[in-house]
């Protein structure tokens, strides 16, 4: 059984006067063990989809249909009362800017074994040495003494660390990172991204990663996820990801990103225009509108959601591959509604 | 698969703010947006036709109504409501409503000048202490903290007794005694202002502090200016009424609220509540209408944080 | 009021005078307030760094938080003052100098700013923001600065009726871009463009470099463009200097530095950096950079970087190591370099010695 399986998850925000929808059916899972990038730019709705599953929704926003299972057991339509039992026990997050999500009034010791506190799992003194013992397994030297001091006394990185050790305090089963080191320095992303791959061994978590760099994700994940514009692009282990992608959107975000072998001399490719705005009219593929092999097809028929096994995605003109045929493509269940 | 410019130019005139990409604080709303959240504020809006309605009452009320606001009549003093006056008379025979009426131009309009004085001084202090900081900011907001230790009353009753009260001597001092705490709120969003890279960006371009002061720095914290000057105006008709109360206000003929109040009260045990009350809930109804509009306004400009996750 | 300025650059291939001189320059910060007596801890943001940069050329400098580059980018544009060295422009004190000298440093010195959301004033409309530096160097009337606008706005590839909007209105990468055409609304010769892309979205950073390097090309403009992304840098510099905690440690053509890397810091940036190729990700073999960032307050003795490098000794933390040469243009402060130097040993003065962006044609 997954440890987190999500199945044609729909969410919708709610304003006074307008309804947008910034995650539009998305299904994946996450086996024991395994962690999985979720990819994409700003407004593709990854991390709703991530925050999702600790039933942290946006103001107004509202789980229209879907499901979210952890471990067998269904997330959407909990209670709060429930949901705070899942939060910090099963799942645990690690947020972008540990800088505001540490309280700054509280040692960090704590802090760390708040969570401990909250599920029963600990008394006091128990629970502090354990924050204690998981301030020294995220890697701050001498745990003792950093255990009295403040957030704002510590870097950028050691920040981090002490969010990773709160996450980790109740040694969950999954663990959800929304761009944990994208406010970071390269050498210190380094180290945190060392740190999540052994701790994932030692604790045999899984873990969403959920970031837009397409180069963290390739050195620390199983298998990838591409969003676009709500939707899930393609699906597939990383490896092939890399190697073997088919999807129009996937090729285009490789080949705009410069690699240490991008000289002056080469022209960088890049994708024209903007992603779309959501509450506007939509093609039927919502890529369309920015990929150079779109037809009339992709402005009509949403693209089926296709593939082998391990590697699924949605395109009528594929890449790779045995050229320009994708099974039904016609006979797609309706247009987006 | 290269991007060429007449293909982002024909991509790039749909604007998607607000959906994609991140929206940071300072972005100022639509006009449209600023009526519309100000409109959906019940309570603000209430505010707002309380003051038109005192507005109206105040300076179109005596075209209608007539009344003499000049001549006494102490044979009609202290007539309870009735036909000829529905709020009665004062003491020296004015119609209280017709006097209602027309001290309300002279406390609104007192207060307004006051507040514009007041906010005007405390704008160019603020921004200017703000900007330059150091030594300049240190001194500037040190005779700031002098002025404000000075205990205004006394000075209006010092001043009442060298000078005879004015409009314009009201507004002035009003005013003068007023713009500190404008002056302290700008400063202080100066000061987060003036290390923004637009701010940088002029100085680059060869411009000076005038350019950046005016240009950059007031526009930008006009939203919390015109919040603080509704809420200055209601402080000023309170004032007005306390030092017209005390006697140092505009001598009679010209009426205010205040000195209707002072007066009023000398009648306490009598019963004549005519005189009493008018002037009270005018100052109430006004004072209240402004707060409101206050905080509707500050709710519309958005100093609310966020709204999503 | 003068006419707007539209002539090409001077044209300085093959040597000659650098149009940029960056000498000794120091940059410290007082750490809390004014200090009536004395001086208190002081943040030193740049140490002594030199550098200069030719005609047409595009210089990277990249380093992590803390190391500098960003002071170093605005003291060149003369936007603060150094606390010691200089900046000369075309030969001349970019702070000092004639009131009319500083107006032309002004004028062909800009900065880009990294942050669209923060660089553009959110009252103004678009045509005003492009359209200042014209009207703060007195450059035009009013129609003239309409049709220059409306020119720059063309040039970026947005269109003429964006003049009449507000920034709220368009993305980040669309402000870049206003960012850029305000930039050029001076013909400036030089553009310091500080992290001009790291706040974009991936998909959107190619277009504005690529913009960018067009625009160079039109215009035979210079750019020192600061980074703390080296794959960007490698796309766009001809030669890249590394900064570390107020020093540069290492300095190079573009190609060089990657291949024939010197210095240990220099080697972990680009070790560190995440390539899209899961394979290699897995199997790459770094010697990681360990512990934290010191404090710029009070840096480590001797060589900055000690407190993390894996090759660091005791000599490290008494001498501090000079820049030395390890090929052509090809320089770096390490004790124990990742290869040999080259060339007669140390220099004889006790400053860094200039490194300098070479007059060659760009490749």
């Amino acid at each position: 059984m997954s440890v987190l399986e999500i199945s044609d998850l729909v969410i919708d925000i709610r304003s006074r006067n307008a309804s947008v929808r910034p995650v539009d059916g998305i299904s994946l899972s996450i086996e024991a063990g395994r962690t999985l990038g979720l990819v994409g730019e700003s407004g593709c709705g990854k991390s709703t989809t991530g925050l999702a599953v600790l039933g942290l929704l946006p103001l107004g926003g509202q789980i229209v249909r879907g499901s979210i299972r952890i471990d067998g057991q269904e997330i959407v339509g909990m209670k709060e009362a429930e949901l705070r039992l899942v939060r910090g026990r099963s799942v645990g997050v690690v947020f972008q800017e540990p800088m505001t999500a540490l309280n700054p009034t509280k040692r960090i010791g704590v802090q760390v074994a708040e969570p401990l506190l909250i599920h029963g799992l600990a008394g006091r003194a128990d629970a502090m040495r354990q924050a204690i013992d998981m301030l020294g397994e995220v890697g701050l030297p001498r745990p003792q003494q950093q255990a009295e001091r403040y957030p704002h006394e510590l870097s950028g990185g050691m920040r981090q660390r002490v969010m990773i050790a709160t996450a980790l305090s109740c040694r969950p089963k999954l663990l959800i990172a929304d761009e944990p080191t994208t406010a970071l320095d390269v050498t210190t992303q380094d180290q945190i991204m060392r740190l999540f791959r052994r701790l994932q061994d030692e604790l045999n978590m899984s873990m969403m990663l959920i970031t837009h760099d397409m180069g963290v994700v390739a050195g620390n994940t199983d298998d990838v996820a591409v969003m676009y514009a709500g939707r899930l692009a393609e699906l597939a282990e990383t490896e092939r990801l890399y190697g073997a992608h088919r999807h129009r959107y996937t090729e285009a975000l490789l080949s705009s990103i410069p690699t240490l072998d991008t000289s002056r001399g080469q022209r960088l490719a890049s994708i024209a225009g903007l992603p779309p705005n959501l509450g506007g009219a939509l093609a039927a593929c919502r890529f369309a509108p920015r990929c150079a092999h779109a037809s009339q097809t992709c402005w009509d028929v949403e693209p089926d959601w296709t593939g082998t096994d391990r590697h699924h995605f949605a395109c009528h003109w594929p890449s790779g591959g045995a050229g320009a045929t994708v099974t039904g493509a016609v006979t797609s269940q309706g247009a987006a509604s | 698969m290269t991007a060429d410019l007449g293909q982002v130019a024909a991509a790039s005139p749909e604007p998607t703010a607000g959906t994609s990409g991140p929206e940071q604080d300072g972005v100022p709303k639509r006009p449209s947006m600023l009526l519309r959240t100000f409109v959906e504020n019940k309570l603000a809006v209430l505010g707002a036709v309380m003051f038109l309605a005192m507005v109206l009452f105040c300076f179109l009320g005596p075209l209608v109504y007539h009344t003499d606001q000049v001549h006494t009549s102490l044979a009609n003093q202290n007539l309870p409501p009735g036909t000829g006056h529905p709020l009665g008379t004062d003491q020296v025979g004015y119609d209280v409503l017709g006097r209602l009426m027309v001290g309300g131009q002279t406390s609104l309009e007192i207060a307004f000048g006051a507040a514009v004085v007041a906010v005007v001084l405390g704008v160019f202090w603020g921004t200017v202490a703000g900007y330059f900081g150091g030594l300049v900011d240190s001194l500037m907001m040190r005779i700031v903290d002098s002025v404000m230790s000075i205990p205004g009353l006394f000075l209006l009753m010092f001043l009442a007794t060298v000078f005879r009260p004015s409009v314009l001597m009201l507004v002035l001092v009003l005013g003068l005694l007023a713009w500190l705490a404008p002056a302290r709120l700008v400063r202080g969003e100066t000061l987060s202002l003036r290390h923004r890279e637009y701010i940088a960006a002029v100085r680059v371009m060869g411009g000076r502090a005038p350019r950046i002061i005016f240009r950059h720095l007031v526009p930008n914290v006009i939203g919390t200016i015109v919040v603080n000057a509704t809420f200055q105006v209601a402080d000023a008709i309170l004032a007005l009424a306390a030092i017209s109360f005390l006697g140092l206000g505009i001598p009679p003929p010209a009426a205010n609220w205040g000195g209707m109040l002072s007066d009023g009260l000398n009648y306490t045990y009598s019963g004549f509540w005519w005189l009493i009350y008018p002037p009270g809930v005018a100052i109430i109804v006004t004072v209240l209408s402004f707060n409101l509009i206050g905080d509707g306004l500050r709710d519309a400009v958005g100093l609310r944080a966020h709204r999503h996750l | 009021m003068t006419a707007i300025d539209t002539s090409p650059s001077l044209d300085a291939t093959g040597g000659g005078t650098p149009l940029v001189q960056v000498e000794n320059v120091v940059k410290e910060y007082p750490v809390s307030g004014a200090r009536l007596l004395g001086r208190g801890p002081v943040v030193h943001a740049v140490s002594d760094v030199s550098l200069s940069l030719s005609a047409g050329r595009t210089v990277g400098l990249v380093g992590e938080s803390g190391c500098g580059k960003s002071t170093l980018g605005r003291l060149v544009v003369g936007l603060e003052q150094p606390t010691s060295g200089v900046v000369r422009f075309d030969g001349t004190d970019v702070r000092a100098g004639s009131r009319e000298q500083r107006r032309r440093a002004r004028r062909e010195l800009q900065l880009m700013f990294q942050d669209p959301y923060a660089s553009l004033d959110p009252r103004m409309k678009i045509g005003s923001i492009v359209g200042e530096p014209l009207v703060v160097q007195k450059q035009g009337n009013s129609a003239e600065r309409r049709s220059r606008v409306e020119s720059l706005l063309g040039e970026v590839g947005l269109p003429a009726s964006a003049m009449r909007r507000y920034p709220y209105e368009f993305s980040g990468g669309q402000r870049q871009r206003i960012g850029l055409a305000r930039v050029l609304a001076l013909n400036p010769q030089v553009i310091v463009a500080d992290e001009p892309v790291s706040a974009l979205d991936v998909s959107v950073r190619s277009q504005i470099l690529n913009l960018m390097l067009d625009l160079q090309a039109a215009h035979r403009l210079t750019y020192l463009i600061i980074s703390h992304d080296l794959t960007t840098l490698r796309y766009m510099a001809d030669e890249v200097g590394v900064m570390y905690l107020g020093k540069m440690v290492e300095w190079g053509p573009s190609d060089v530095l990657f291949r024939e890397t010197v210095h240990p810091y220099t080697r972990a940036l680009i070790d560190t950096i995440p390539t899209p190729d899961p394979v290699f990700e897995r199997t790459k073999q770094t010697a990681p950079v360990t512990g934290e960032l010191p404090s710029a307050i009070d840096p480590p003795s001797g060589c900055r970087f000690r407190t993390r490098c894996p090759r660091a000794e005791q000599v490290c933390s008494e001498v501090e190591p000079p820049l030395r040469a390890f090929g052509a243009g090809h320089l770096a402060a390490c004790h124990f370099p990742l290869r040999e130097p080259v060339g007669l040993g140390l220099p004889t003065f006790e400053s860094s010695p200039v490194v300098e962006s070479s007059g060659e044609a760009p490749a």
